[in-house]
């Protein structure tokens, strides 16, 4: 019986340890210096969109610490070699609880793209919790809103357009069938390759953002994010762009899949 | 060999533990077992495992953080299972909408219906992972006249960030250890999977007691 019991014991602890996939490896380099594939952020200050302090009378910069970010967002073949290490997370296997229906439905398999071309496009079709766990995975951590819109918000290098414009130009067409390789798109000023123009991204605390105090519900958040009249907190209210993309966060779910959503890695320096 | 006796030895007392806070569960899950026709082949006892081990998909004891209780215990979520908890997300320093958030709940907890009584469980998790220590939740839970019946918890960033995210609540450490946070009572049965959820203050404790009723 005490066996048994040390028996069932070690299979629970096996049940217990399988959701917690070990790390590939922890990009080791000397200080200062970005791992491979990442971009060292310098430190700097940027106006959010939507104000911390939800006070528009207060536009306050935020400041942000330096940081490593992946040049270019996860792709389908990188994330295929997250799924192969850590089966749990195949399509067939994640439990509902961590990703809706939709997760990684452009796939032909558990374990197979099946499409050549989007080899290395960037993954989509992910839940946040996907995109948490390869991160966790990869010794990295997914960046945290205010790092992604600082990084976000450097100039385009090369190109006679602002972010704006970028922007807008990508939100005026319609949806493609693939998604363009990942790093095609433009670069900006960071060395960043397609912060805007190809996939939304997920980040760490995308649920941070909370209307006017304690007090407001959800709903809130969405109805002060869509009534003009309500816009307070927005640094530009013309910033149709940003606009979008916080709107849109606002709208998700941990365990959603969105076919144009995708992320890519962060790390402390 | 260390190493795995390392692992294994406080999971084990977290199992332990798990089996105290829901003996009566476990018990009816043994007799459920050992009746005839049901793991009686020579696969019985990995079905049995099994049965034991694995959650419903939408289960939020799922999540393998640890947190700390009022007491300082280290438990994980799951230790919950065959309880029928209702949790909210609050920190203690909160002025306005938590203290109105735990008198929802306790609204409930007065009118369980006496057969429900010993099964619910009030579980609130702070957000302020730096403030509300477990020492500061016990202070918090006799100011509040919280009885046994309570659960405050506290985890690290990480953990509050992904109960949130299951938990579908918003929340932004402000200026000043405030938190900007959505408030959302959440029912689970009793494998941990959400039931209801009420959004707001000053919610009418009719549908949550109903739903209570029928766990």
């Amino acid at each position: 019986m005490r066996l048994q019991i040390g028996y069932f014991l070690i299979l629970f602890a096996g049940g217990l340890l399988a959701f917690h996939a070990p790390p590939e490896r922890s990009p080791q380099t000397p200080s200062g210096k970005a791992p491979e594939g990442m971009i060292r952020i310098p430190a700097g200050r940027y106006t959010p969109f939507y104000s911390v302090n939800n006070d528009a009378n207060t536009k306050q910069d935020v400041a942000v610490k330096s940081f490593f970010l992946d040049d270019k967002p996860v792709t389908n073949a990188e994330f295929l070699t997250f799924v192969k290490a850590n089966p749990q997370w195949a399509r067939s296997r994640i439990p509902a609880l961590f990703a809706d229906s939709g997760y990684l439905k452009h796939w032909k398999g558990d374990l197979e793209i099946g499409n050549i071309q989007i080899e290395n496009s960037p993954v989509s079709n992910i839940s946040w919790f996907a995109a948490n766990a390869y991160s966790k995975w990869k010794g990295l951590r997914l960046p945290t809103l205010q790092e992604w819109e600082y990084a976000a918000n450097a100039a385009p290098t090369g190109e006679n357009k602002s972010v704006k414009e970028i922007i807008l130009a990508w939100y005026s067409q319609p949806s493609r069938k693939t998604l363009p390789v990942a790093g095609s798109v433009f670069r900006n000023e960071f060395g960043l390759y397609d912060m805007h123009g190809s996939v939304w991204e997920w980040v760490y605390d995308f649920n941070s953002i909370v209307m006017g105090g304690d007090s407001r519900s959800n709903s809130a958040v969405q109805r002060e994010l869509f009534c003009a009249s309500a816009a307070f907190g927005a640094a530009d209210r013309e910033d149709y762009a940003s606009f979008m993309r916080f709107a849109f966060r606002g709208s998700l779910k941990a365990r959603y899949t969105v076919s144009n959503l995708g992320f890519r890695c962060a790390k402390d320096l | 060999m260390k190493n795995t006796a390392k692992i294994i030895f406080p999971l084990l007392i977290l199992f332990l533990q798990g089996c105290g806070n829901n003996t009566q569960h476990n018990q009816s899950r043994r007799e459920g077992n050992t009746e005839p026709g049901q793991g009686s082949d020579a696969s019985g006892q990995g079905k049995q495992l099994e049965a034991i081990k694995e959650l419903p998909q939408e289960s939020v004891y799922q999540m393998t953080e640890e947190w700390h209780d009022q007491q300082g215990d280290t438990i994980q979520l799951k230790n919950l299972r065959g309880k029928i908890p209702v949790l909210a997300m609050v920190f203690t320093h909160c002025e306005f909408a938590c203290p109105r958030t735990i008198a929802d709940m306790k609204k409930i907890s007065s009118e369980i219906p006496p057969d429900k009584a010993s099964e619910v469980i009030f579980v609130l998790v702070s957000f302020d992972t730096e403030r509300d220590q477990p020492q500061r939740l016990k202070e918090f839970a006799e100011m509040m006249g919280l009885k046994d019946n309570w659960l405050l918890l506290h985890g690290d960033e990480e953990a509050v960030r992904m109960l949130s995210m299951l938990l579908d609540v918003k929340y932004q450490k402000q200026a000043g250890g405030y938190f900007a946070h959505s408030n959302i009572v959440t029912l689970l049965n009793k494998e941990g999977v959400i039931v209801r959820q009420e959004e707001g203050l000053g919610l009418n404790p009719g549908p949550m007691l109903s739903a209570i009723s029928g766990l």
